[in-house]
């Protein structure tokens, strides 16, 4: 304690310091607001994540507008030729597949089908989800038991077997892929809202809802929904990546748009038996597209993640 | 500078010199601490008190270099037996902790792992210091030994969970002491426990400190137990020291305005609520990392005058002795505001004849079914409430105080046979059953604002959803309505539009009030309203509560576990213990006595910051399990004036033994009046402390 006795310091008087407290914490939050996005519009993940999925959502409006070529032209080029080669004028950055067509616009044409089943697909499951969470974790007891035991079920039958099978009976199309990835989602969503609806009805507002006469659905949907709407929105993203992933496979396997459409888990499939004769072009690159729109999302998932369970 | 009082010792076990701590909050450091300077010697005990975010705990985590992730020390020095902390490495810093220091924190639950047997885990404190392990295991009983559990090898052999909560903290200061620290830091100790318990555990600590020259450093809220525990007493105010001294002379004639408005804030002295409101502090603890340039308390301060505002205060000593200090401009004007009329006055509340009763239980049980088995939680409950009265219910947790207040609200439903009756006509015993006008006279305010509302609806929303449904007054006259509520529970408009996230403590208790109050209730429950809340705001809620009840003649149950907070409020107090009411009486016949000997041993457990002494009577173990109570009198199994042959026979009814006052009690009352007169304890005979046995 070497402080000075007095310290004529000419500071000034503070007339600031006596402005109501209230008004002080209304400025503090909004600028931590400002200050929290700005550390996730700083994290590399992030930045990195949303220019791919720019790009890949960019080429999904444009479809082939904006393709160097039609990616539908069967027998554009010869087939098979090497990423790099030109062939009749025609530069073809990532070579031509087994029927001549350009793989860049294949690609680039494909964004659409992908970006125009996973997210409905991941929306429409965790809006599942998210009523079956609430209703488990609002009313417990009895209908929780049979909802938790259904969802387990439920988790433990394949899930490309299922979809596989749906689309079998259902027909090949868009909505039944959307349909049939959603349901697949419902109850791995529901769980985590589940969760998270069971500690926040523990909580005495929801008493106090209950004390002033509100209804059930009054509590669920207006009191504790956007208490759980952090936990939701991180698993809408997380959904997401797993939808694109998901309908690729099931594309891969045959359950996906019917060809010539340039989906490309379709064009993985249909290449994919030529790879030991050396092609691997027609293969790969739709793959890597897979994948940095998976990786691209979870990027984003993962900051979103580090926002609203700070 | 010589000024700045030191303990006189050669070397002190903890010297913090000149400590300067920030937070990394967002990216910017915010300072929390600003210079805190004291020193505690060998075999000392140091309290630190103040109100929450003043920087009590980031102190006592930076003597042990233990800041969370974010916390730096940006300036100052820890020299724990001189050794220099501040500086040390990693491994240093390891065998500092394993070898000099300790800390006990206050949830002993989360001290411990709760998969791993108490066995393993004391053990390992020893071997930790190098022991072999067979001499580590025969330590480690003697270490249970030393913190008065009796059958160690038992307790060994348990899960923490198995534990109670009184005895979870004795494993833990066991496990502390277990290096012989030279330094130990108390971090809020008791806080989680009953007052019954907390009694028990600072009697060890007490006993322990007579065993033991470790340092102490001891946090706490409750300025009762710092002035029982510690020798000297620092009292913090945003990162500062602000008063130091022996814990009688600070608290029985304070020198620093702060340490003034605190101890003016506490309801003591037996002060009720007739007889004038609670002193409290204007304003709010500033945030972290505010710049404060001159005294960090100037903007509270009713003595702040211009020299305030512009130079930093000196460091004043008070005294000869070289033992206090008051960092404060003014230190001669502190009598202008001891002594300045402490109360304002509030109208006197009608007296209890001849009120109309407003609320009615008679023969109210509640037995919660688990496994099949019957859990009785309360057990034949009778009681009235009259208009205007406020009922405090005392009782330590598990006694069944909010399961009565529940099944009032019908939160939870009475059993069959009970009947519960508002204004004489019966009320069914679940809320839902109940009609709109029942559930409009009967709201509850809830201990923990952050619980109680809704965090992502703004005030204005809150205040309006209760007015529309409670009174069905809609559309602009409702705002209107909001509007003047906000107003009368000193709420602005501004507050309105606001979350509840962006108040502080005591406004969102204002907040939880005001809808409370939305559709003019007959009858509020408050359950523990102001346990969350520093003393100063708690005075401002309790001031509140009673001009409230003055205007409205609202009726309120008052459930508490602190007695001068109930003494305050209360014009009638129930005794709960294992769900039966043990004694029920006007607010002065259960304090002044004879009271039942549980009122006596909770009355005698509550640490006093006036440090009168009392005639202290203990209780052993805790509370039963309401599984299976014990026979006849619930209590005799820890009753410390048992009648063997007796209690444990028959239960005493419910009688009254005066005007006004029951209990259930086999004493007789004169020979109760003449056992707590004449100050004849129980204990007298028995060593201070006995092991506690283990309860199954």
């Amino acid at each position: 304690m070497n402080e000075p006795t007095i310290v004529p310091t000419p500071v000034p008087l503070t007339p600031a310091a006596s402005t109501p407290p209230a008004s002080i914490t209304v400025s503090e939050r909004k600028q931590a607001r400002r200050e929290n996005w700005k550390l996730i519009a700083r994290r590399p993940g992030f930045v990195i994540g949303s220019v791919i999925l720019f790009v890949w959502i960019v080429c999904a409006i444009g479809g082939d507008r904006i393709t160097p070529n039609d990616p539908l032209h069967a027998g554009l080029v010869a087939n098979n030729l090497k990423p790099g080669t030109t062939y009749n004028g025609v530069k073809l950055w990532l070579g031509s597949d087994t029927s001549g067509r350009d793989i860049l616009s294949r690609i680039m044409a494909g964004a659409r089908d992908v970006l125009s089943v996973a997210p409905p697909a991941a929306v429409l499951g965790v809006l599942g989800g998210t009523v079956f969470g609430l209703l488990m974790g609002y009313y417990r007891g009895i209908l929780d038991q049979i909802l938790s035991r259904i969802i387990e079920a439920l988790l433990s039958l394949p899930t490309l077997l299922i979809g596989l099978l749906a689309v079998t009976v259902f027909g090949k199309s868009n909505t039944v892929v959307i349909i049939v990835v959603a349901v697949l989602f419902t109850p791995i969503v529901a769980r985590t809202v589940r969760a998270a609806v069971l500690a926040e009805s523990d909580l005495d507002y929801v008493t106090s809802a209950r004390l002033r006469g509100e209804s059930s659905g009054f509590i669920m949907f207006r009191e504790i929904l956007p208490n759980v709407s952090g936990p939701i929105i991180v698993e809408l993203t997380v959904r997401i990546g797993y939808a694109v992933f998901t309908v690729a496979t099931l594309s891969f396997l045959g359950a996906g748009p019917p060809p010539p459409s340039p989906d490309w888990g379709a064009q993985v499939s249909e290449s994919y038996h030529i790879m030991s004769a050396g092609i691997w072009w027609p293969t790969i690159f739709p793959a890597i597209a897979i994948a940095s729109l998976v990786i691209a999302v979870n990027l984003i998932a993962d900051a979103v993640q580090s926002v609203f369970e700070a | 500078m010589t000024m700045t009082p030191t303990a006189p010792v050669k070397t002190a076990a903890l010297s913090i010199e000149d400590l300067e701590v920030a937070y990394t909050v967002r990216g910017i450091p915010r300072a929390v601490l600003r210079g805190v300077s004291f020193s505690v010697a060998p075999g000392e005990a140091y309290g630190l008190v103040g109100e929450s975010g003043c920087g009590k705990s980031t102190t006592a985590y930076a003597a042990l270099r233990y800041l969370p992730r974010n916390g730096t020390i940006t300036a100052g020095r820890v020299l724990v037996a001189g050794e220099d902390v501040t500086n040390m490495t990693t491994t240093e810093l390891q065998h500092f902790r394993a070898t000099e220091a300790s800390m006990v924190y206050q949830d002993p639950q989360s001290a411990m792992n709760p998969s791993v047997r108490i066995g393993r885990q004391v053990v390992e404190a020893f071997t930790l210091l190098g022991q072999p392990k067979k001499q580590a295991e025969e330590s480690a009983l003697q270490a249970l030994r030393k913190v008065r559990i009796a059958s160690p090898e038992s307790v060994m052999e348990r899960y923490p969970f198995q534990l109670s909560g009184g005895m979870q903290q004795r494993v833990v200061i066991a496990m502390a002491l277990a290096c012989n620290p030279k330094l130990l830091v108390l971090d809020e100790p008791t806080t989680g426990l009953d007052a019954t318990v907390e009694a028990e555990v600072l009697d060890l600590v007490r006993t322990l400190r007579t065993e033991s020259d470790a340092a102490i450093l001891m946090i706490a809220h409750n300025l009762g137990i710092i002035r029982g525990m510690c020798d000297r007493v620092g009292v913090m105010y945003a990162g500062k020291v602000v008063e130091e001294g022996p814990c009688e002379q600070v608290f029985d004639s304070p020198q620093h305005p702060y340490t003034v408005g605190l101890l003016k804030s506490l309801p003591r002295h037996g002060i009720r609520k007739s007889q004038g409101a609670l002193a409290t502090i204007p304003g709010i603890l500033p945030l972290i990392g505010t710049d404060l340039p001159t005294c960090v308390y100037v903007d509270r301060c009713p003595l702040a005058d211009e020299l305030c505002h512009t130079v930093i205060p000196p460091v004043v000593a008070v005294g000869d002795d070289g033992l206090r200090f008051t960092r404060c401009h003014h230190p001669d004007r502190i009598p202008e505001i001891i002594d300045d009329a402490p109360y304002v006055d509030i109208e006197m509340l009608a007296p209890l004849e001849g009120r109309e009763g407003v609320l009615e239980l008679s023969h109210v049980s509640k037995t919660f079914r688990q496994k099949g088995s019957g859990i009785p939680a309360l057990v034949d409950v009778e009681l009235s409430l009259g208009e205007g009265e406020t009922l405090g219910i005392v009782g330590e947790s598990g006694s069944g105080k909010s399961t009565l207040a529940k099944t009032m609200l019908g939160i939870e439903s009475a059993d069959d046979g009970g009947d519960l009756s508002l204004h004489g006509h019966p009320l069914p015993p679940a809320t839902s059953k109940r009609s709109s006008e029942d559930k409009r006279s009967m709201q509850m305010i809830f201990q923990n604002p952050d619980s109680a509302l809704n965090r992502s609806w703004s005030v204005r929303r809150i205040l309006l959803r209760s007015v529309r449904k409670l009174t069905g007054i809609t559309g602009d006259a409702a705002n209107d309505r909001v509007e003047k509520l906000a107003a009368h529970l000193r709420l602005t408009p501004r507050h309105l539009d606001l979350k509840p996230r962006q108040l502080s403590g005591g406004l969102k208790q204002r907040v939880a009030i005001a809808r409370a109050f939305a559709g003019d209730p007959r009858i509020v429950v408050c359950d523990e309203p102001t346990s969350a809340l520093d003393v100063s705001v708690q005075a401002a809620i309790l001031n509140l509560l009673a001009d409230l009840q003055a205007e409205n003649k609202t009726s309120y149950v008052f459930i508490t576990h602190d007695m001068g907070v109930v003494r305050y409020l209360a014009d009638r107090i129930a005794v709960l213990y294992l769900g039966r009411i043990q004694e029920i009486g006007l607010t002065d016949d259960v304090f002044i006595g004879p009271h039942h000997p549980y009122t006596e041993a909770l009355l005698s457990a509550v640490p006093s910051v006036d440090g009168e002494t009392k005639v202290r009577i203990r209780l052993d173990g805790e509370i039963p399990s309401p599984a299976n109570p014990p026979s006849g009198c619930v209590f005799h199994p820890r009753c410390p004036r048992v009648i063997p042959g007796v209690c444990e026979v028959t239960e005493p009814a419910l009688v009254e033994v005066s005007p006004n006052h029951s209990m259930r009690c086999h004493i007789p009352i004169e020979e109760l009046r003449r056992l707590q007169s004449s100050g004849i304890s129980p204990h007298a005979e028995a060593a201070p402390l006995e092991p506690e046995p283990l309860q199954e």
